[in-house]
């Protein structure tokens, strides 16, 4: 199989490609020699929010659930009342005419 | 800088004499000169800063435009431009020491470990590689509505699809991750961030059109799949800069 290579998407180096990298990578040093500055986990939750709110927003965008069927009926909703109204339409007729065919058939016996 | 807050921001460690030139500065909404600190064949790229005023960033929202944001470019600026004089190895965000006097510890004691750190990502760029499945929403036949049995069919074979689908970009994103581990010359798996692959590759300079062909081939047989393959770099070898380093005073 043979393809045609493409140019990979060189995105811009995002804010969070920038402190995923800054905050969980790199040297770290231990000791009493460094001054406690920065809580650099609770950074890193923060970047997780950050990152995956942003990512879900752009994925789905945010009224994805209103397109997928399983998630909503008020598509459905509609076609499915016509079909109703117009199958008990039939069903009324059909027991108007039985109904009209016993009470005949009701005469004709007494 | 002086005061009871000040500190010493350590950048990078680098060979010694591979300092920045004059009039770069480093973090901080004063910034003050980047300096270089050498001892023996290793250098560490410094720069005064008010620690207080950074431990206030533990508080920061994570924005476009947050101080936290700010800051953390301008470490990766000074980082960037220590990596266009000679191999770098970053330090983590946010890391001060007490004083001088700790830096040429941390000098003296890692010394060698770090020049064999720098050795070896030495004449090389990370690029990362992320790997997305397109979002299978839009794609979704119109399910058949003729009767509510036809109607669960279509479902199921829709849902079916979507798996096998699943599963064909599982497999190619597990080929094309031991396809960029064999040709980088080192390779670190990033944490998932709902992407089907995040890798860092470290890649030789002189190697470097030929791995972004090569990527442009993967991306290709990446998006028959419905994969979107993603570049990022060249970046300094922050995810390669693996190294735990105790010191203690005395």
């Amino acid at each position: 199989m043979t393809v045609q290579p493409i140019q990979p998407r060189r995105s811009p180096d995002s804010l969070a490609d920038v402190l995923e990298r800054v905050l969980d990578k790199g040297v770290v040093i231990a000791g009493d020699i460094v001054i406690n500055v920065l809580d650099i986990e609770l950074l890193s939750i923060k970047l997780r929010l950050f990152i995956s709110s942003a990512q879900t927003a752009k994925e789905m965008g945010m009224d994805w659930w209103s397109r997928d069927p399983f998630f909503t009926t008020a598509a459905d909703r509609e076609p499915i009342d016509t079909d109703r109204d117009s199958e008990l339409e039939s069903l009324r007729a059909r027991v108007r005419e039985l109904e009209g065919q016993v009470q005949d058939s009701g005469r004709e016996l007494r | 800088m002086t005061g009871a807050h000040t500190g010493l921001y350590v950048y990078a460690f680098v060979r010694a004499g591979r300092g920045l030139p004059g009039g770069y500065t480093g973090i901080g909404p004063h910034p003050a000169p980047v300096r270089l600190l050498d001892r023996g064949r290793l250098g560490v790229l410094v720069s005064d800063v008010d620690s207080e005023r950074l431990s206030g960033l533990r508080d920061a929202d994570v924005t476009e435009q947050s101080e936290l944001a700010v800051r953390a470019r301008e470490h990766d600026q000074v980082v960037r431009a220590a990596a266009e004089r000679g191999p770098v190895l970053p330090f983590r965000f946010g890391t001060v020491l007490r004083d001088d006097a700790a830096a040429d510890r941390l000098l003296a004691e890692h010394h060698d470990a770090a020049m064999a750190l720098l050795a070896h990502v030495d004449g090389k760029d990370e690029w990362g590689v992320r790997l997305r499945a397109r979002s299978p929403v839009g794609d979704e036949p119109e399910p058949d509505r003729s009767s509510g049995a036809s109607y669960l069919a279509s479902r199921r074979r829709h849902l079916h699809d979507l798996d096998r689908r699943r599963g064909r970009q599982r497999e190619i994103a597990d080929r094309i991750q031991q396809d960029l581990q064999s040709w980088a010359a080192d390779a670190a798996d990033r944490p998932d961030r709902d992407s089907l692959l995040d890798i860092a590759v470290l890649v030789d300079h002189s190697a470097e059109d030929a791995f972004l062909r090569h990527v442009g081939q993967l991306a290709a047989q990446a998006a028959e799949a419905g994969v979107l393959l993603d570049t990022t770099g060249p970046w300094p070898p922050y995810s390669f800069s693996h190294a735990a380093l105790e010191v203690r005073d005395g």
